[in-house]
Protein backbone atom coordinates (compact mmCIF):
# COMPACT_ATOMS: atom_id res chain seq x y z
CA UNK A 1 0.00 0.00 0.00
CA UNK A 2 1.80 3.09 -0.97
CA UNK A 3 3.00 5.45 1.95
CA UNK A 4 -0.11 8.69 2.34
CA UNK A 5 2.49 10.58 2.82
CA UNK A 6 4.74 9.76 -0.08
CA UNK A 7 7.42 11.29 -0.93
CA UNK A 8 6.06 14.78 -1.62
CA UNK A 9 8.91 16.78 -0.85
CA UNK A 10 10.30 16.28 -4.24
CA UNK A 11 7.33 17.34 -6.11
CA UNK A 12 8.26 20.88 -7.18
CA UNK A 13 12.11 19.78 -7.91
CA UNK A 14 10.68 17.02 -10.13
CA UNK A 15 8.28 19.15 -11.73
CA UNK A 16 11.02 21.89 -12.10
CA UNK A 17 13.15 19.32 -13.55
CA UNK A 18 10.63 18.09 -16.10
CA UNK A 19 10.39 21.50 -17.78
CA UNK A 20 13.90 20.59 -19.59
CA UNK A 21 14.04 17.08 -18.86
CA UNK A 22 10.13 15.38 -19.83
CA UNK A 23 10.63 12.01 -18.21
CA UNK A 24 10.89 13.42 -14.83
CA UNK A 25 7.57 13.64 -14.59
CA UNK A 26 6.95 10.32 -14.65
CA UNK A 27 7.99 10.75 -10.64
CA UNK A 28 4.77 12.15 -9.61
CA UNK A 29 3.25 8.99 -11.49
CA UNK A 30 4.64 6.64 -9.18
CA UNK A 31 4.03 8.88 -6.16
CA UNK A 32 0.89 9.94 -6.32
CA UNK A 33 -1.20 8.01 -8.85
CA UNK A 34 -3.19 5.71 -6.59
CA UNK A 35 -4.41 8.28 -4.90
CA UNK A 36 -5.86 9.70 -7.88
CA UNK A 37 -7.42 6.60 -9.22
CA UNK A 38 -8.76 5.84 -5.79
CA UNK A 39 -10.37 9.37 -5.64
CA UNK A 40 -11.97 8.89 -8.73
CA UNK A 41 -12.99 5.37 -8.17
CA UNK A 42 -14.74 6.83 -5.17
CA UNK A 43 -16.84 9.65 -7.24
CA UNK A 44 -17.42 7.85 -10.25
CA UNK A 45 -16.65 3.93 -10.22
CA UNK A 46 -14.54 1.68 -12.11
CA UNK A 47 -16.10 1.92 -15.29
CA UNK A 48 -13.64 4.42 -16.47
CA UNK A 49 -11.39 5.00 -14.08
CA UNK A 50 -8.29 4.20 -15.94
CA UNK A 51 -8.75 6.64 -18.64
CA UNK A 52 -9.82 9.04 -16.35
CA UNK A 53 -6.83 8.61 -14.30
CA UNK A 54 -4.68 8.89 -17.46
CA UNK A 55 -6.33 11.95 -18.20
CA UNK A 56 -5.49 13.95 -15.30
CA UNK A 57 -2.17 13.08 -14.96
CA UNK A 58 -1.41 13.43 -19.18
CA UNK A 59 -3.38 17.42 -18.31
CA UNK A 60 -1.12 17.72 -15.79
CA UNK A 61 2.14 16.89 -18.09
CA UNK A 62 0.70 19.11 -20.56
CA UNK A 63 0.21 22.26 -18.09
CA UNK A 64 3.35 21.38 -15.76
CA UNK A 65 5.23 24.55 -16.52
CA UNK A 66 2.64 26.99 -15.26
CA UNK A 67 3.11 25.23 -11.59
CA UNK A 68 3.92 26.74 -8.56
CA UNK A 69 7.07 25.50 -7.41
CA UNK A 70 6.35 27.58 -4.13
CA UNK A 71 4.45 24.28 -3.19
CA UNK A 72 6.37 21.37 -2.66
CA UNK A 73 2.99 19.02 -2.43
CA UNK A 74 1.70 18.34 -5.99
CA UNK A 75 -1.32 16.11 -4.49
CA UNK A 76 -3.60 18.94 -4.33
CA UNK A 77 -3.34 20.42 -7.93
CA UNK A 78 -3.65 16.47 -9.25
CA UNK A 79 -6.84 16.57 -7.31
CA UNK A 80 -8.02 19.68 -8.72
CA UNK A 81 -7.26 18.12 -12.16
CA UNK A 82 -9.23 15.22 -11.15
CA UNK A 83 -12.11 17.42 -9.74
CA UNK A 84 -12.55 18.52 -12.79
CA UNK A 85 -12.33 15.71 -15.10
CA UNK A 86 -14.90 14.36 -12.55
CA UNK A 87 -16.90 17.00 -13.52
CA UNK A 88 -16.89 16.12 -16.93
CA UNK A 89 -18.77 12.45 -15.45
CA UNK A 90 -21.66 13.90 -13.12
CA UNK A 91 -23.65 11.03 -14.57
CA UNK A 92 -21.47 8.72 -13.61
CA UNK A 93 -20.62 10.32 -10.09
CA UNK A 94 -24.79 10.52 -9.69
CA UNK A 95 -24.93 6.45 -11.06
CA UNK A 96 -22.50 6.16 -7.99
CA UNK A 97 -24.93 7.92 -5.51
CA UNK A 98 -27.79 5.86 -6.28
CA UNK A 99 -25.37 2.54 -6.15
CA UNK A 100 -24.56 3.89 -2.43
CA UNK A 101 -28.43 4.22 -2.02
CA UNK A 102 -29.24 1.18 -3.04
CA UNK A 103 -26.70 -0.76 -1.46
CA UNK A 104 -25.41 1.19 1.80
CA UNK A 105 -21.78 1.53 2.81
CA UNK A 106 -19.38 -1.61 3.47
CA UNK A 107 -19.58 -3.29 6.50
CA UNK A 108 -18.89 -1.32 9.61
CA UNK A 109 -15.34 -2.19 10.57
CA UNK A 110 -13.90 -2.82 13.77
CA UNK A 111 -12.53 0.37 15.21
CA UNK A 112 -12.79 3.81 17.79
CA UNK A 113 -16.24 3.66 19.44
CA UNK A 114 -17.01 6.92 17.50
CA UNK A 115 -16.21 5.34 14.30
CA UNK A 116 -18.31 2.13 14.77
CA UNK A 117 -20.92 4.90 15.74
CA UNK A 118 -20.39 6.32 12.50
CA UNK A 119 -20.58 3.49 10.38
CA UNK A 120 -23.56 2.25 11.89
CA UNK A 121 -25.56 5.33 11.74
CA UNK A 122 -24.46 5.72 8.07
CA UNK A 123 -25.88 2.61 7.19
CA UNK A 124 -29.32 3.48 8.36
CA UNK A 125 -29.05 6.94 6.73
CA UNK A 126 -26.88 6.03 3.28
CA UNK A 127 -29.73 6.59 1.45
CA UNK A 128 -30.94 10.14 2.48
CA UNK A 129 -26.97 11.22 2.61
CA UNK A 130 -26.84 10.11 -0.84
CA UNK A 131 -29.81 11.97 -2.26
CA UNK A 132 -28.39 14.87 -0.69
CA UNK A 133 -24.95 14.50 -1.84
CA UNK A 134 -26.45 14.40 -5.36
CA UNK A 135 -28.50 16.97 -4.75
CA UNK A 136 -25.41 19.71 -3.69
CA UNK A 137 -24.36 22.26 -6.05
CA UNK A 138 -21.35 20.87 -8.01
CA UNK A 139 -18.67 23.17 -6.08
CA UNK A 140 -19.90 22.37 -2.63
CA UNK A 141 -20.12 18.61 -3.30
CA UNK A 142 -16.33 19.22 -4.39
CA UNK A 143 -15.20 20.72 -1.38
CA UNK A 144 -17.37 18.37 0.93
CA UNK A 145 -15.99 14.85 -0.63
CA UNK A 146 -12.59 16.54 -0.89
CA UNK A 147 -12.57 17.46 3.36
CA UNK A 148 -14.94 14.06 4.28
CA UNK A 149 -13.31 11.63 1.72
CA UNK A 150 -10.20 12.85 0.90
CA UNK A 151 -9.15 14.56 4.10
CA UNK A 152 -7.48 17.17 2.34
CA UNK A 153 -6.99 20.20 4.97
CA UNK A 154 -9.01 23.37 3.97
CA UNK A 155 -6.21 25.18 2.36
CA UNK A 156 -5.40 21.86 0.47
CA UNK A 157 -8.88 22.19 -1.01
CA UNK A 158 -8.33 25.70 -1.71
CA UNK A 159 -4.82 24.81 -3.67
CA UNK A 160 -6.39 21.95 -5.51
CA UNK A 161 -10.09 23.91 -6.52
CA UNK A 162 -7.89 27.12 -7.22
CA UNK A 163 -10.72 29.71 -4.91
CA UNK A 164 -9.95 31.09 -1.57
CA UNK A 165 -10.14 29.43 2.05
CA UNK A 166 -12.70 31.74 2.99
CA UNK A 167 -14.52 30.36 -0.36
CA UNK A 168 -14.19 26.70 0.63
CA UNK A 169 -14.85 27.06 4.61
CA UNK A 170 -18.57 28.57 3.01
CA UNK A 171 -19.16 25.97 0.68
CA UNK A 172 -18.62 23.38 3.07
CA UNK A 173 -21.10 25.31 5.34
CA UNK A 174 -23.61 25.61 2.55
CA UNK A 175 -23.07 21.89 1.90
CA UNK A 176 -23.78 20.88 5.20
CA UNK A 177 -26.66 23.17 5.92
CA UNK A 178 -28.08 21.61 3.09
CA UNK A 179 -27.57 17.67 4.25
CA UNK A 180 -29.21 18.77 7.44
CA UNK A 181 -32.12 20.29 6.04
CA UNK A 182 -32.44 17.07 3.34
CA UNK A 183 -32.14 14.90 5.89
CA UNK A 184 -34.06 16.66 8.81
CA UNK A 185 -37.00 15.99 6.38
CA UNK A 186 -35.66 12.62 6.23
CA UNK A 187 -37.95 9.73 7.68
CA UNK A 188 -34.61 9.37 9.43
CA UNK A 189 -34.78 12.74 10.86
CA UNK A 190 -35.12 11.49 14.73
CA UNK A 191 -31.83 9.13 14.67
CA UNK A 192 -29.81 11.55 12.97
CA UNK A 193 -30.99 14.43 15.37
CA UNK A 194 -29.84 11.93 17.74
CA UNK A 195 -26.51 11.00 17.17
CA UNK A 196 -25.27 14.11 15.35
CA UNK A 197 -24.02 17.45 16.26
CA UNK A 198 -22.76 20.33 15.35
CA UNK A 199 -18.95 21.29 15.09
CA UNK B 1 -19.73 12.48 16.47
CA UNK B 2 -20.16 15.19 13.31
CA UNK B 3 -22.16 15.16 10.37
CA UNK B 4 -18.62 15.05 8.62
CA UNK B 5 -17.94 11.71 10.50
CA UNK B 6 -21.20 10.57 8.65
CA UNK B 7 -20.47 11.49 5.78
CA UNK B 8 -17.61 9.98 5.75
CA UNK B 9 -18.64 6.46 7.02
CA UNK B 10 -20.43 6.39 3.47
CA UNK B 11 -17.44 6.70 1.61
CA UNK B 12 -17.19 3.75 -0.97
CA UNK B 13 -14.11 1.98 0.27
CA UNK B 14 -11.50 1.54 -2.79
CA UNK B 15 -8.68 -0.09 -1.91
CA UNK B 16 -5.77 1.03 -3.25
CA UNK B 17 -4.87 -0.07 -7.15
CA UNK B 18 -2.16 -2.37 -8.09
CA UNK B 19 0.69 -1.57 -10.19
CA UNK B 20 -0.96 -3.69 -13.06
CA UNK B 21 -3.89 -1.63 -12.80
CA UNK B 22 -2.19 1.52 -13.25
CA UNK B 23 -0.61 -0.05 -16.68
CA UNK B 24 -2.92 1.75 -18.64
CA UNK B 25 -2.67 5.05 -16.98
CA UNK B 26 1.04 4.91 -16.87
CA UNK B 27 1.29 3.97 -20.82
CA UNK B 28 -0.61 7.18 -21.96
CA UNK B 29 1.38 9.19 -19.63
CA UNK B 30 4.64 8.17 -21.46
CA UNK B 31 3.19 8.28 -24.68
CA UNK B 32 2.25 11.64 -24.15
CA UNK B 33 5.74 12.57 -22.56
CA UNK B 34 7.50 10.47 -25.64
CA UNK B 35 5.23 12.63 -27.95
CA UNK B 36 6.70 16.03 -26.66
CA UNK B 37 10.02 14.84 -26.92
CA UNK B 38 9.54 14.15 -30.48
CA UNK B 39 7.93 16.72 -31.11
CA UNK B 40 10.96 18.89 -29.46
CA UNK B 41 13.62 16.66 -31.41
CA UNK B 42 11.47 17.75 -34.93
CA UNK B 43 11.57 21.22 -33.75
CA UNK B 44 15.49 21.57 -33.02
CA UNK B 45 16.59 19.75 -36.47
CA UNK B 46 14.38 21.83 -38.58
CA UNK B 47 15.83 21.60 -41.94
CA UNK B 48 15.26 23.34 -45.19
CA UNK B 49 12.35 23.30 -46.71
CA UNK B 50 13.09 21.29 -50.14
CA UNK B 51 14.41 18.23 -48.13
CA UNK B 52 12.42 15.74 -46.44
CA UNK B 53 11.71 15.97 -42.51
CA UNK B 54 12.43 12.80 -40.74
CA UNK B 55 10.93 12.44 -37.12
CA UNK B 56 13.31 10.43 -35.24
CA UNK B 57 12.10 8.95 -32.18
CA UNK B 58 14.15 9.78 -28.97
CA UNK B 59 17.50 7.93 -28.73
CA UNK B 60 18.81 6.35 -25.89
CA UNK B 61 22.41 6.57 -24.91
CA UNK B 62 24.32 3.47 -26.12
CA UNK B 63 27.22 4.08 -23.76
CA UNK B 64 26.87 0.56 -22.11
CA UNK B 65 27.48 -1.07 -25.53
CA UNK B 66 31.13 0.21 -26.02
CA UNK B 67 32.05 -1.49 -22.50
CA UNK B 68 30.41 -4.83 -23.31
CA UNK B 69 31.99 -5.12 -26.58
CA UNK B 70 35.05 -4.70 -25.95
CA UNK B 71 34.88 -6.65 -22.63
CA UNK B 72 33.69 -9.90 -24.51
CA UNK B 73 36.38 -9.41 -27.24
CA UNK B 74 39.09 -10.42 -24.80
CA UNK B 75 37.47 -13.57 -23.97
CA UNK B 76 39.18 -15.24 -27.41
CA UNK B 77 42.74 -14.05 -26.18
CA UNK B 78 42.11 -16.24 -22.82
CA UNK B 79 41.99 -14.05 -20.64
CA UNK B 80 39.70 -12.69 -18.61
CA UNK B 81 37.03 -10.27 -19.32
CA UNK B 82 34.62 -8.37 -16.68
CA UNK B 83 31.16 -7.66 -17.76
CA UNK B 84 29.64 -5.43 -15.23
CA UNK B 85 26.44 -4.84 -15.46
CA UNK B 86 25.34 -1.41 -15.30
CA UNK B 87 23.51 0.30 -12.89
CA UNK B 88 23.66 2.23 -10.27
CA UNK B 89 24.99 0.75 -6.57
CA UNK B 90 22.95 2.62 -4.23
CA UNK B 91 19.42 1.07 -3.51
CA UNK B 92 16.25 2.86 -2.98
CA UNK B 93 16.92 6.26 -4.33
CA UNK B 94 13.46 7.40 -4.82
CA UNK B 95 14.02 10.38 -5.83
CA UNK B 96 15.94 9.00 -9.08
CA UNK B 97 13.99 9.82 -11.79
CA UNK B 98 12.61 6.95 -13.99
CA UNK B 99 13.33 6.65 -17.94
CA UNK B 100 10.13 6.34 -19.69
CA UNK B 101 9.42 2.85 -21.89
CA UNK B 102 6.36 3.68 -23.58
CA UNK B 103 6.66 0.74 -25.84
CA UNK B 104 4.76 -2.66 -25.46
CA UNK B 105 7.00 -5.74 -23.74
CA UNK B 106 6.79 -6.66 -27.52
CA UNK B 107 8.66 -3.86 -28.91
CA UNK B 108 10.92 -3.52 -26.24
CA UNK B 109 12.08 -7.53 -26.23
CA UNK B 110 12.95 -6.85 -29.80
CA UNK B 111 14.66 -3.75 -29.11
CA UNK B 112 16.73 -5.96 -27.07
CA UNK B 113 17.45 -8.89 -28.89
CA UNK B 114 18.72 -6.14 -31.63
CA UNK B 115 20.69 -4.66 -29.37
CA UNK B 116 22.45 -7.68 -28.31
CA UNK B 117 22.91 -8.62 -32.20
CA UNK B 118 25.21 -5.03 -31.85
CA UNK B 119 27.38 -7.06 -29.99
CA UNK B 120 30.25 -9.43 -30.61
CA UNK B 121 31.64 -12.05 -28.33
CA UNK B 122 33.36 -15.21 -28.89
CA UNK B 123 32.80 -18.50 -26.91
CA UNK B 124 34.94 -19.14 -23.71
CA UNK B 125 37.36 -21.72 -23.88
CA UNK B 126 36.52 -25.28 -22.88
CA UNK B 127 38.79 -25.05 -19.45
CA UNK B 128 37.57 -21.62 -18.53
CA UNK B 129 34.79 -21.15 -16.03
CA UNK B 130 31.57 -19.05 -16.25
CA UNK B 131 31.59 -16.17 -12.80
CA UNK B 132 28.54 -14.86 -11.62
CA UNK B 133 27.52 -12.46 -8.60
CA UNK B 134 23.99 -12.32 -7.66
CA UNK B 135 22.47 -10.75 -4.50
CA UNK B 136 19.21 -10.86 -3.03
CA UNK B 137 17.12 -8.12 -1.50
CA UNK B 138 18.34 -9.11 2.02
CA UNK B 139 21.89 -8.30 1.02
CA UNK B 140 22.90 -11.86 0.42
CA UNK B 141 25.64 -12.24 -2.14
CA UNK B 142 26.45 -15.59 -4.28
CA UNK B 143 29.04 -16.18 -6.44
CA UNK B 144 28.72 -19.24 -8.96
CA UNK B 145 31.53 -20.54 -10.89
CA UNK B 146 30.40 -23.10 -13.77
CA UNK B 147 32.29 -25.26 -16.09
CA UNK B 148 32.24 -23.96 -19.22
CA UNK B 149 31.92 -27.42 -21.08
CA UNK B 150 30.80 -29.15 -17.61
CA UNK B 151 33.53 -31.24 -17.88
CA UNK B 152 34.53 -30.22 -14.01
CA UNK B 153 32.32 -29.78 -11.15
CA UNK B 154 31.37 -25.92 -10.68
CA UNK B 155 31.52 -24.12 -7.53
CA UNK B 156 29.62 -21.94 -5.19
CA UNK B 157 29.93 -19.74 -2.20
CA UNK B 158 27.42 -17.07 -0.17
CA UNK B 159 27.92 -14.58 2.19
CA UNK B 160 24.65 -13.71 4.45
CA UNK B 161 23.46 -10.19 3.67
CA UNK B 162 22.80 -7.63 7.15
CA UNK B 163 19.00 -8.46 6.77
CA UNK B 164 19.22 -12.25 6.44
CA UNK B 165 18.46 -14.23 9.32
CA UNK B 166 21.95 -15.90 8.45
CA UNK B 167 23.93 -12.72 8.94
CA UNK B 168 27.59 -12.53 9.43
CA UNK B 169 27.73 -16.44 7.87
CA UNK B 170 29.07 -17.75 4.68
CA UNK B 171 28.99 -21.01 3.24
CA UNK B 172 29.05 -22.96 -0.09
CA UNK B 173 29.75 -26.66 -2.01
CA UNK B 174 30.87 -27.92 -4.66
CA UNK B 175 28.16 -27.91 -7.78
CA UNK B 176 28.79 -31.73 -8.77
CA UNK B 177 29.47 -34.02 -10.21
CA UNK B 178 29.82 -32.23 -12.99
CA UNK B 179 27.45 -33.11 -16.12
CA UNK B 180 27.92 -31.96 -19.70
CA UNK B 181 25.66 -32.04 -22.60
CA UNK B 182 26.53 -35.50 -23.63
CA UNK B 183 26.32 -36.47 -20.04
CA UNK B 184 23.05 -34.82 -20.04
CA UNK B 185 21.56 -35.92 -23.48
CA UNK B 186 22.74 -39.46 -22.27
CA UNK B 187 22.19 -40.00 -18.46
CA UNK B 188 19.44 -37.03 -18.01
CA UNK B 189 21.57 -35.46 -15.30
CA UNK B 190 20.97 -31.60 -15.51
CA UNK B 191 23.59 -29.84 -17.32
CA UNK B 192 26.11 -28.01 -14.66
CA UNK B 193 27.40 -25.86 -17.48
CA UNK B 194 28.02 -21.92 -17.99
CA UNK B 195 28.18 -22.32 -22.14
CA UNK B 196 25.77 -23.65 -24.06
CA UNK B 197 27.38 -24.46 -27.65
CA UNK B 198 24.25 -25.25 -29.26
CA UNK B 199 21.58 -23.21 -27.45
CA UNK B 200 19.85 -22.31 -30.96
CA UNK B 201 19.71 -18.71 -32.45
CA UNK B 202 16.30 -19.45 -33.91
CA UNK B 203 13.66 -18.49 -31.11
CA UNK B 204 11.29 -21.21 -32.49
CA UNK B 205 14.12 -23.79 -31.47
CA UNK B 206 14.70 -22.85 -28.42
CA UNK B 207 12.33 -24.82 -26.17
CA UNK B 208 13.11 -27.98 -27.93
CA UNK B 209 16.55 -27.65 -27.30
CA UNK B 210 16.03 -26.93 -23.71
CA UNK B 211 13.79 -30.02 -23.54
CA UNK B 212 16.57 -32.21 -24.68
CA UNK B 213 19.15 -31.05 -22.61
CA UNK B 214 17.30 -31.31 -19.54
CA UNK B 215 16.78 -27.71 -18.50
CA UNK B 216 13.26 -27.46 -18.86
CA UNK B 217 10.13 -30.19 -19.38
CA UNK B 218 7.70 -28.86 -21.05
CA UNK B 219 7.29 -31.95 -23.94
CA UNK B 220 6.12 -34.36 -21.45
CA UNK B 221 4.23 -32.45 -19.62
CA UNK B 222 0.27 -33.01 -19.87
CA UNK B 223 -0.69 -29.62 -18.57
CA UNK B 224 1.90 -27.56 -20.98
CA UNK B 225 -1.46 -26.00 -22.47
CA UNK B 226 -4.20 -26.62 -20.21
CA UNK B 227 -2.70 -23.73 -16.83
CA UNK B 228 -2.77 -20.78 -18.43
CA UNK B 229 0.28 -18.93 -17.90
CA UNK B 230 2.61 -22.36 -18.08
CA UNK B 231 4.33 -21.09 -21.08
CA UNK B 232 5.31 -18.21 -19.71
CA UNK B 233 6.56 -19.08 -16.51
CA UNK B 234 8.88 -21.44 -18.03
CA UNK B 235 10.46 -19.10 -20.46
CA UNK B 236 10.80 -16.28 -17.86
CA UNK B 237 12.47 -18.39 -15.30
CA UNK B 238 14.51 -20.13 -17.86
CA UNK B 239 15.85 -17.17 -19.52
CA UNK B 240 16.50 -15.55 -15.85
CA UNK B 241 18.29 -18.58 -15.25
CA UNK B 242 20.50 -18.31 -18.26
CA UNK B 243 20.98 -15.14 -18.46
CA UNK B 244 22.31 -14.88 -14.74
CA UNK B 245 24.51 -17.61 -14.65
CA UNK B 246 25.66 -18.84 -18.45
CA UNK B 247 27.51 -17.12 -20.85
CA UNK B 248 25.71 -16.53 -23.82
CA UNK B 249 26.50 -15.30 -27.58
CA UNK B 250 25.03 -12.04 -29.06
CA UNK B 251 22.77 -14.03 -31.03
CA UNK B 252 21.64 -16.57 -28.18
CA UNK B 253 20.60 -13.95 -26.32
CA UNK B 254 19.04 -12.25 -29.09
CA UNK B 255 16.48 -15.88 -29.67
CA UNK B 256 16.00 -15.42 -25.76
CA UNK B 257 14.15 -12.46 -26.18
CA UNK B 258 12.58 -12.99 -29.66
CA UNK B 259 11.03 -16.00 -27.60
CA UNK B 260 9.43 -14.02 -25.02
CA UNK B 261 8.20 -11.64 -27.52
CA UNK B 262 6.47 -14.05 -29.45
CA UNK B 263 4.95 -15.75 -26.41
CA UNK B 264 1.86 -14.08 -25.60
CA UNK B 265 1.27 -13.27 -21.89
CA UNK B 266 4.31 -11.41 -21.23
CA UNK B 267 3.46 -7.63 -20.53
CA UNK B 268 5.70 -4.88 -19.72
CA UNK B 269 6.28 -3.05 -16.67
CA UNK B 270 7.62 0.66 -17.29
CA UNK B 271 9.62 1.41 -13.89
CA UNK B 272 10.50 -1.72 -11.53
CA UNK B 273 13.48 -1.65 -9.49
CA UNK B 274 15.28 -4.86 -8.78
CA UNK B 275 16.67 -6.88 -6.09
CA UNK B 276 19.28 -4.43 -4.89
CA UNK B 277 17.19 -0.94 -5.90
CA UNK B 278 18.09 -0.45 -9.61
CA UNK B 279 15.38 1.07 -11.61
CA UNK B 280 14.25 -0.68 -14.44
CA UNK B 281 12.07 -2.03 -17.21
CA UNK B 282 10.38 -5.24 -16.34
CA UNK B 283 8.57 -7.85 -18.82
CA UNK B 284 6.30 -9.78 -16.60
CA UNK B 285 3.82 -13.03 -16.48
CA UNK B 286 1.47 -14.66 -13.98
CA UNK B 287 1.17 -17.89 -13.28
CA UNK B 288 -1.32 -19.91 -10.58
CA UNK B 289 -1.56 -16.81 -8.47
CA UNK B 290 2.47 -16.35 -8.26
CA UNK B 291 4.11 -13.30 -10.75
CA UNK B 292 7.57 -13.07 -11.80
CA UNK B 293 9.14 -10.91 -14.45
CA UNK B 294 12.73 -10.59 -16.01
CA UNK B 295 13.73 -6.89 -15.24
CA UNK B 296 16.08 -5.01 -18.05
CA UNK B 297 17.70 -2.10 -18.08
CA UNK B 298 15.98 0.79 -19.89
CA UNK B 299 18.91 2.12 -21.68
CA UNK B 300 20.97 -0.28 -22.22
CA UNK B 301 18.96 -3.30 -22.46
CA UNK B 302 21.77 -5.21 -20.30
CA UNK B 303 20.00 -7.77 -17.88
CA UNK B 304 19.50 -6.74 -14.58
CA UNK B 305 18.00 -9.49 -12.37
CA UNK B 306 14.66 -11.41 -11.64
CA UNK B 307 11.48 -10.73 -9.24
CA UNK B 308 9.10 -13.13 -8.08
CA UNK B 309 5.87 -12.36 -6.13
CA UNK B 310 3.83 -15.10 -3.99
CA UNK B 311 -0.20 -15.17 -3.91
CA UNK B 312 -2.29 -11.95 -4.71
CA UNK B 313 0.09 -9.34 -2.79
CA UNK B 314 0.47 -6.62 -5.16
CA UNK B 315 4.25 -5.50 -6.02
CA UNK B 316 4.56 -4.01 -3.27
CA UNK B 317 4.75 -6.95 -1.11
CA UNK B 318 7.81 -8.97 0.00
CA UNK B 319 9.32 -10.96 -2.86
CA UNK B 320 12.06 -12.93 -3.96
CA UNK B 321 14.65 -12.06 -6.57
CA UNK B 322 17.90 -11.57 -7.05
CA UNK B 323 20.14 -8.98 -9.31
CA UNK B 324 22.86 -9.96 -11.37
CA UNK B 325 26.10 -7.74 -10.69
CA UNK B 326 28.40 -9.33 -12.02
CA UNK B 327 29.08 -12.23 -15.21
CA UNK B 328 32.22 -13.06 -16.55
CA UNK B 329 34.78 -15.35 -17.66
CA UNK B 330 38.16 -16.93 -15.11
CA UNK B 331 40.31 -19.20 -15.65
CA UNK B 332 38.98 -21.22 -12.95
CA UNK B 333 36.64 -22.17 -10.38
CA UNK B 334 37.00 -19.79 -7.34
CA UNK B 335 38.85 -16.96 -9.14
CA UNK B 336 37.59 -14.04 -8.97
CA UNK B 337 37.86 -11.52 -12.51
Amino acid sequence: MPDPHGDSADDAAAIEMSWAEPPQFAVLFDRHAPHIYRYIARRVGHSAVDDLVAEVFVAAFASRHRYDLAYRDARPWLYGIATNIIGSHRRDELRQFRIIQAVGPQAPSPGHADQVASDVTARAISGHLATALAGLADGDRDVLVLIAWEELTYEEVARALGIPVGTVRSRLYRARSQLRLVLDESSAAPTIEEVMTHE
Amino acid sequence: MSDLDVIAAIRPEVPFPTSVELDRARQRLADAIVNEMNVKETLESSVPSTAVTAVHPHKRPRWGRVALAGAVAAVAAGLTAVVVVPGNSAPNRPSDSLPVVHLAAVQFLDKAAASALDQTASPPLSSQFVYSETEDPDGTITDTWLSADGSSSGLSHWTAGAASPDAGTSGGNDLGPSCSIAQAEATGCTPIIGYYPDLPTDPNAVLPYLNRVGLVDTANNPSYDSLPGWENNVIGKTVSELMASSYLLPAQQAALFKLMAQTPGFQIVPSMTDAIGRTGVGIEWTFEGDAGAVIFDPTTYAYLGTRTWHGPADFNAPYDGDALVKLAVVSSAGALP
